[in-house]
């Protein structure tokens, strides 16, 4: 069976692929396109990261497969191999948009969407002006939401919250228990918390 | 799913959990912090609050 994705979903899917695909604030597209391919190969069934993808490949295979199992030594760990900390969260958010995409379009039966031929545009160099150290693993803008945690860099905390609105509900209408499209709140948080609560995520 | 509820709830509901599976990555790749305030909740659910590295 093949579902049809909403209008407003699928442009939002669309939009968050060509930022996938492009280069962010420190990561080149190409870079950026490794992570892609790699977080694929792990969903895929790899047992273990590509043997010439280095620390960012070994930090997008267990981001993409045992999120919860990673620790403030393990990302200190691919710092000392010369990930830093701003690259790391840059593949956090990589990882964790291509999460949102592949799995809306195979939850659908449709197929994943192809890579393009990588522009060779540099890095933009956005970074958040008032990072702060200490309230995450990585760098972060004041005491962050689930919805702003990427704000350390600018361009992933806006692409985060363009797919996430459209695919989860509007921020206006979180708290709201009574909103109801084509499911109720009380359905939408039930599947949030057992999709939570399989991924051991406790947040 | 879809014969219970209909294309358009089973399309709604895959995007609310693929929403999730990014959401649950990100926020354990940053090492979100986890209240105390859940621990009740952890250890109904079967979790040991000590096991969770946030």
């Amino acid at each position: 069976m093949v579902l049809a994705p909403d209008p407003d979903r699928l442009a939002a899917v669309e939009r968050a692929w060509s930022h996938l695909t492009t280069a962010g604030p420190v990561l080149t597209a190409d870079e950026r396109q490794h992570v892609i391919n790699e977080a694929r190969r792990a969903w895929a069934g790899a047992e273990s990261p590509g043997a010439d993808s280095g620390v960012a490949g070994e930090a997008t295979f267990w981001l993409a497969v045992d999120a919860e199992g990673l620790t403030a030594e393990v990302v200190a760990e691919f710092e000392a191999q010369g990930l830093d900390r701003l690259a790391y969260l840059e593949i956090v958010g990589i990882v964790g948009l291509l999460a949102n995409v592949d799995f809306y379009m195979q939850g659908l039966g449709r197929e994943l969407l192809a890579l393009p031929e990588p522009s060779d545009d540099e890095p933009s160099g956005e970074i958040a002006a008032d990072t702060e150290d200490g309230y995450l693993w990585v760098p972060s803008v004041g005491t962050p939401s689930a919805p702003t945690v990427l704000d350390a860099l600018p361009s992933e905390g806006r692409a985060l919250r363009d797919l996430h609105e459209p695919m989860y509900v509007d921020m206006s209408q979180i708290g709201n228990g009574h909103y109801a499209d084509a499911l109720t709140k009380a359905q939408i948080e039930w599947l949030a918390a057992r999709t939570s609560y399989l991924n051991e995520c406790f947040y | 799913m879809v014969a219970a509820l209909g294309s358009a709830a089973a399309e709604r509901a895959v995007g609310v959990i693929a929403t999730f599976q990014m959401m649950n990555r990100l926020l354990d790749g940053v090492g979100a912090p986890v209240s105390s305030q859940h621990n009740a909740l952890a250890m109904e659910l079967g979790f040991q609050p000590e096991d969770i590295n946030r």
